[in-house]
Order: C-alpha cells, then sequence, then structure tokens
C-alpha cells in the first residue's frame, strides 16, 4: 500500500466516523435571525424612541379587532420596552425576536380593563370580578382566579408552523406618492417631527405649509426597525360647516362654531351633517379596494378567494348603511391564516369624501417553520399574559365565555373571599356554588377592610381551539405573526395565546403582582 | 452589504458551518451557536476574506465555541454538552462509529486533531486550514503530514487484533 493510498483509507474512514454525517442543517432564516440579533444588541431603544412609532390614532386603530388581551400586548409593545434588558450574551441571538412589554405597562392596562380577557391577563391568571352584597349593590372587587383545564376532546397533537415577519415592499416615500394619487392629494412633502427611530412624512398641508387640520392630509410613518410604512389619511375636518352658527362668518370667525339646535344632544354629531350624503355600502366597497389595489392588496369580501397577502373585507351586512357612515376595513390574510393587521377607509355620511383611513404597506415573509405545542398543552398559557397575542377575530359576531364574562363565580371550586364574621356570605348572589370560608376571620386588631380577600378560583374548560396567527410586535419595531390558538369554552370565547414553543422569541419579563396591585 | 446580501451570500456555507459545529458540540447546541457565529459574522462583514469566507466562519466558530467551552467551565451552563477541551471532534464522537479510530484519535495531538479534522471532516483546502489556523500554509502541510503518519500508525496499533496467550 503507497503513502497516497493509505492517505485515502483514512480520510474515507474519518469520513466514516463523521459524528455530523447526517446533521440536518438549520433553516436559513438563521441568518436572518442573527442579523436581527446583531442590530437589536447594538441599538437598544429606550421607551421614548419607540413610543413614537406610530401616530396616536395609528396606535389604537392599526389592529384593528383586537381581545382585551390582545389590546395589553399592544399597549405593552408601545408602554415600556426599554425595561427588557439586552440579550443573554451567548444565547440570546437564538431568539427570532424579542416581544416588545413590560410587567408595569401590563399590570396597569390589566388592573383598569373591565373586560373580558385582561383580568386574567394579570400575572397567575388572577382576576378582579364583580361581587354584590345583600342589597343587591357592589360590594366591591373581589379577586377572582382562573384555573384553565383542557377539555378532554381537545387535540394532544403538537407540531410545527411557520413564523411571519411583516417586510416592506417600497419606501416610505413611495407609498406616500401611491396613495397621494388615491386621495386626491397634492403639494410638497414635509418630513414631520420624529424620534431617532422612526420617521414621518406628510402630504397635503396647509397653505402656509404647516402639519395640522386644516385640509386633507397624508401621513406615513415608519420605524427604523420595521420600515414597514404605515399610513394615515384625516379628510377634511371642517365637516360640520351645517351645524356652524349662520352668523359664525359675520363674527370674522375661522372656527366653525357648532349651533346645539343643530347638534344631536347624546352623540354631539351635526344633524345637519349627516343626512344620508355619503356614500353607499357598495360605493365604499369600489373606493376602499381601489386605494387597497394601489398598493398591492388584492381584497375581496369572500373569503374563499381570499389568498395570502390579500386583504379580507368584512362587509356590513345594511347595504345601504353607507349613507350614515361607513368604513371599509380589510385584515391581512397570511399562511391561510386571517390576522389583525388591518386597513380601514371610512366615511362619516355627511359626503362622498373620505373622512379617515389608516393601514400598511408591507408583506408577510415566512422566517421557517417552529415547533408549536398542542391545543391542550398550550390551555395552561392562558394563565400567563405573556403569551397572549393578537388574533383576528370576528367581533361582530363573537360571543363571549359566561363563565368569564359576568365576573362572578360559576363553576366555583375554592372558597370565594375570606370575610371577618364567621359562616358569613361571600355576597355572589346567583351563584349557589360559592362556598362561605368559614374560618376566614380577620387576625386579631386588623381591621376588616386590611384583609386581603383570598381570590375565589373558577374553573374554565377550554373546549374548542382554532388554529391562528398572532400580530405581535418586537421590541425592535418589527411586526410578526407567530402561531397561535384562539380558545373557546362551551359559552364562548376564553381568549389567545402563542402555541410557539419556548425559546423561539423572548418575552417580555414577569415580575409578581402583589394583591396592591390588583386592588 | 444589505441583510439580504449577506443572507443571500452566505446561505451556502450554512449546512458546511453546522456540521463543523456539530463536530465539536453537542447537536442541540448547533443552532445557537451558528447563531452566534453568523451574529459575529454581521457584525465584522467587512473583514470577510473574500473567497475564504468558509474558513472565516469556522475561525469565528472555533471561537465561539471556545469561548462556550470556557464559560461552561466556569460554571455558565450555556452549553453543558460542550466538554471536549480541543478545537476538534471529540474521539467520543468518533469512537460512536469507529472504536479503533476514536481510540486512536483520542492519542493525537490537539494540533494533530485540528488539522486532520479541518481537511478530511470540514472539507478545507491546506490553504483555507491556513487561514482557519492562522498559520502558513507550507506549516499546516507539514502538521498534516506528520498527522497523517500518526494516526496511520497508531491505527495499525488500534486495528490489530488483541494477542492473548
Amino acid at each position: 500500500m503507497n503513502e497516497n493510498q493509505n492517505i485515502d483509507d483514512l480520510s474515507e474512514r474519518l469520513l466514516a466516523a463523521d459524528p455530523a454525517a447526517n446533521l440536518e442543517a438549520p433553516h436559513e432564516s438563521l441568518i436572518h435571525r442573527a442579523i436581527a440579533a446583531a442590530e437589536t444588541t447594538a441599538d437598544q431603544k429606550p421607551a421614548s424612541k419607540l413610543l413614537g412609532f406610530l401616530k396616536p390614532r395609528n396606535r389604537v386603530v392599526l389592529v384593528r379587532g383586537l381581545s382585551t388581551a390582545g389590546v395589553m400586548a399592544v399597549a405593552l409593545a408601545f408602554a415600556a420596552p426599554s425595561i427588557l434588558g439586552a440579550f443573554p450574551s451567548g444565547s440570546g441571538s437564538s431568539y427570532l425576536f424579542s416581544l416588545a412589554g413590560s410587567t408595569g405597562g401590563g399590570q396597569k392596562m390589566a388592573a383598569s380593563s373591565d373586560t373580558i380577557g385582561a383580568a386574567s391577563s394579570i400575572a397567575g391568571g388572577i382576576s378582579a370580578g364583580v361581587c354584590q352584597g345583600f342589597d343587591g349593590n357592589p360590594c366591591g372587587i373581589m379577586p377572582t382566579e382562573y384555573n384553565y383545564v383542557a377539555a378532554p376532546g381537545l387535540s394532544d397533537a403538537s407540531g410545527s408552523a411557520a413564523v411571519y415577519k411583516l417586510q416592506p415592499v417600497r419606501s416610505a416615500s413611495e407609498t406616500l406618492t401611491l396613495l397621494a394619487a388615491q386621495f386626491g392629494i397634492s403639494g410638497t412633502t414635509k418630513t414631520g417631527s420624529a424620534s431617532e427611530n422612526w420617521n414621518l412624512i406628510y402630504k397635503g398641508l396647509n397653505p402656509d405649509g404647516s402639519e395640522g387640520w386644516g385640509k386633507p392630509q397624508l401621513a406615513v410613518s415608519y420605524d427604523n426597525g420595521s420600515m414597514v410604512p404605515q399610513w394615515s389619511y384625516t379628510g377634511n375636518p371642517m365637516l360640520y360647516t351645517d351645524c356652524a352658527h349662520s352668523d359664525a362668518a359675520a363674527k370674522g370667525l375661522d372656527v366653525p362654531i357648532v349651533d346645539p339646535n343643530k347638534q344631536d344632544p347624546n352623540t354631539n354629531t351635526c344633524l345637519a351633517g349627516i343626512s344620508g350624503r355619503g356614500p353607499t355600502t357598495a360605493e365604499a366597497l369600489v373606493s376602499a379596494k381601489k386605494i387597497f389595489k394601489a398598493i398591492g392588496f388584492d381584497s375581496s369580501t369572500n373569503l374563499d378567494s381570499v389568498h395570502n397577502g390579500d386583504l379580507y373585507i368584512e362587509m356590513p351586512t345594511d347595504p345601504n348603511a353607507g349613507r350614515d357612515g361607513v368604513s371599509i376595513t380589510g385584515y391581512l390574510m397570511v399562511g391561510g391564516s386571517l390576522t389583525s393587521m388591518s386597513q380601514t377607509i371610512s366615511w362619516d355620511g355627511s359626503s362622498k369624501d373620505i373622512s379617515y383611513g389608516y393601514g400598511f404597506d408591507g408583506q408577510a415573509v415566512s422566517q421557517g417553520n417552529f415547533g408549536t405545542l398542542s391545543a391542550s398543552a398550550a390551555v395552561e398559557r392562558l394563565g400567563n399574559w405573556q403569551w397572549y397575542g393578537n388574533p383576528y377575530l370576528d367581533y361582530a359576531n363573537l360571543k363571549y365565555s359566561e363563565t368569564m364574562n359576568q365576573g362572578v363565580a360559576i363553576d366555583v371550586i375554592a372558597p370565594a373571599v375570606q370575610d371577618t364574621t364567621a359562616g358569613s356570605s361571600t355576597g355572589t348572589s346567583g351563584s349557589a356554588t360559592v362556598a362561605p370560608d368559614t374560618n376566614s376571620t380577620a387576625p386579631s386588631g386588623v381591621a376588616p377592610s386590611d384583609v386581603a380577600p383570598t381570590p375565589q378560583v373558577v374553573n374554565v374548560t377550554v373546549t374548542r381551539a382554532q388554529s391562528t396567527l398572532m400580530t405581535l410586535y418586537a421590541e425592535d419595531g418589527t411586526i410578526w405573526f407567530v402561531p397561535g390558538f384562539v380558545f373557546y369554552d362551551a359559552t364562548g370565547y376564553v381568549g389567545n395565546v402563542l402555541s410557539i414553543v419556548p425559546g423561539v422569541i423572548k418575552l417580555p419579563e414577569v415580575t409578581p403582582l402583589t394583591d396592591v396591585q390588583v386592588k | 452589504m444589505s441583510p439580504d446580501e449577506f443572507a443571500q451570500h452566505y446561505r451556502v456555507h450554512l449546512p458546511a458551518l453546522s456540521k463543523f459545529v456539530a463536530r465539536r458540540a453537542d447537536t442541540s447546541a448547533v443552532e445557537d451557536i451558528c447563531s452566534d457565529i453568523f451574529l459575529i459574522a454581521w457584525q465584522k462583514r467587512d473583514q470577510a476574506p473574500e473567497g475564504f469566507e468558509l474558513a472565516w466562519l469556522y475561525s469565528i466558530g472555533g471561537h465561539v465555541i471556545n469561548n462556550l467551552r470556557r464559560k461552561n467551565q466556569t460554571g455558565f451552563k450555556l452549553i453543558a454538552a460542550l466538554s471536549v477541551p480541543n478545537f476538534a471532534p471529540s474521539a467520543e464522537s468518533l469512537a460512536l462509529a469507529d472504536v479503533s479510530l476514536g481510540s486512536a484519535w483520542r492519542q493525537l495531538k490537539a494540533g494533530e486533531q485540528q488539522v486532520l479534522s479541518l481537511t478530511a471532516l470540514d472539507g478545507l483546502s491546506v490553504a483555507e486550514a491556513s487561514r482557519v489556523l492562522g498559520i502558513s500554509a507550507n506549516a499546516v502541510s507539514v502538521r498534516l503530514n506528520r498527522a497523517r503518519a500518526h494516526l496511520t500508525k497508531l491505527l495499525e496499533i488500534s486495528d490489530s487484533p488483541v494477542i492473548t496467550k
């Protein structure tokens, strides 16, 4: 055997013993994630910078149709992202993204909300239910702890699903130009006041070049993190001239004065202005679809014909509703799921001019498949707001869980409120299953009001799970669509959670909530 | 170079790089380590030697793995599976497929293991291996020849049947 033959044999033998011979390479999205992590770690943003991500209007309406939990999550995204620390060295780069959020903002939101979902979004699933005394009047706040249980029929099959990231298809200036043509806005473009990490450009300024409410305006903002243009349009705000005093002009007033006699005393809307002058719903639909199309979105009211990247439009059931004001909203379809990412065009009914609109200009791009929990395993996450997301929900037809929505125990499995009087009722009238805690008495010398009530525990049995994609805002301003479940019990909607396995996205950190904070 | 251009340019190296890492760390840590490597590569993309990108990634990977190993040894439980004390596949990992080879491999010097693994397993040329190891191509050639000869001799011993009385 010569030396070369010996060398070849040696190489072949080494290759035959290669411990990585059968290794499947990671998905190439790993490279994008690493780049994103590098950019994030290099540019940790203080809260003040991200607070300016969108105009106030967009913050509220951009992700229309959020569950309360979703609202909280969006609020978290803008609350105080700087509280999140930098990625841990060496391991943080493996996160797909870092979810914006903070416990501080979340607690405030949850404690102040009075609707379903938000209560259970407090860490640990503790809620504040409403109780009644013997006289039927509210007797204060009674904490409720929801115990989420998966019904036996819920799927226990784990799997994998794609995660998507919203990415720009054009620059903000191009978006501005395209939409300006649709809204009939001309004039110069002006850069608005903006923070270091987000930018704003306007078109349709006042005659003196100022920003403001003098004439229709189109604004496009974009965060340096996502670079996805977010647009908003404001029509002529001087639509209430019919309500103005006839002598307003004579008095040399620039701003119309509303005539109380021409105004609905209940709604403060201008009666004269709303006189069926708006477009019909059909006309509004045609106009809205044309605008959506201008920035690349096909749209349809027929869900069967909505493809990925298209918008699904929920239509008002009344075909003539548009004449008294109508909004046409399109929801983005991603990976076969409708998302809460939406665009809206609205008319107030006083004319056929668009009163306002908002939306985005980007497309969802898959970042690869990631492991997902089964529905039954994900139920547990309902007790942890960290896992909440923003799904598309058909609010017009959504029926909320009676178990959670009533705020009182329906299926109580543990003693409820501690009372200073042994044997007293817990006061949850209408709920015969509530058991008094006869052993609970206030410690000697402690006033009754100082005794922290023991949360009542309510079982919520999840019987149905709907797979979907949740809209999430990352700490760096990027927007993602992540797999999740919308859960229902036998009586209706319970909540929603992400189903992605732990370790893919970095969650907001949790600080345990004290009883005082719950109050 | 934009992120997309970077990803487009380097994605071809991902399979080889992931195997490079898997030979030196637990397979469950491959994605984490590859992420770290690309994170650094992105940050230092202006320093990438044209034509030697894979060797450059290996070089970064070597540092990343060694850093993690050091952290692991000093109490960081980042990747517990990292236990090989040098920049080469472990004898145990090779022994899973070839006990004799694993036994012989264990007796090689660290430098010999490095140069053999880079060329025979990781698929680098002598010139590329010299980039990773930071030594001249001539030095790599000399070290490689010696390593091959040494391993061959060790295998002759390891492969020979045990003689018993």
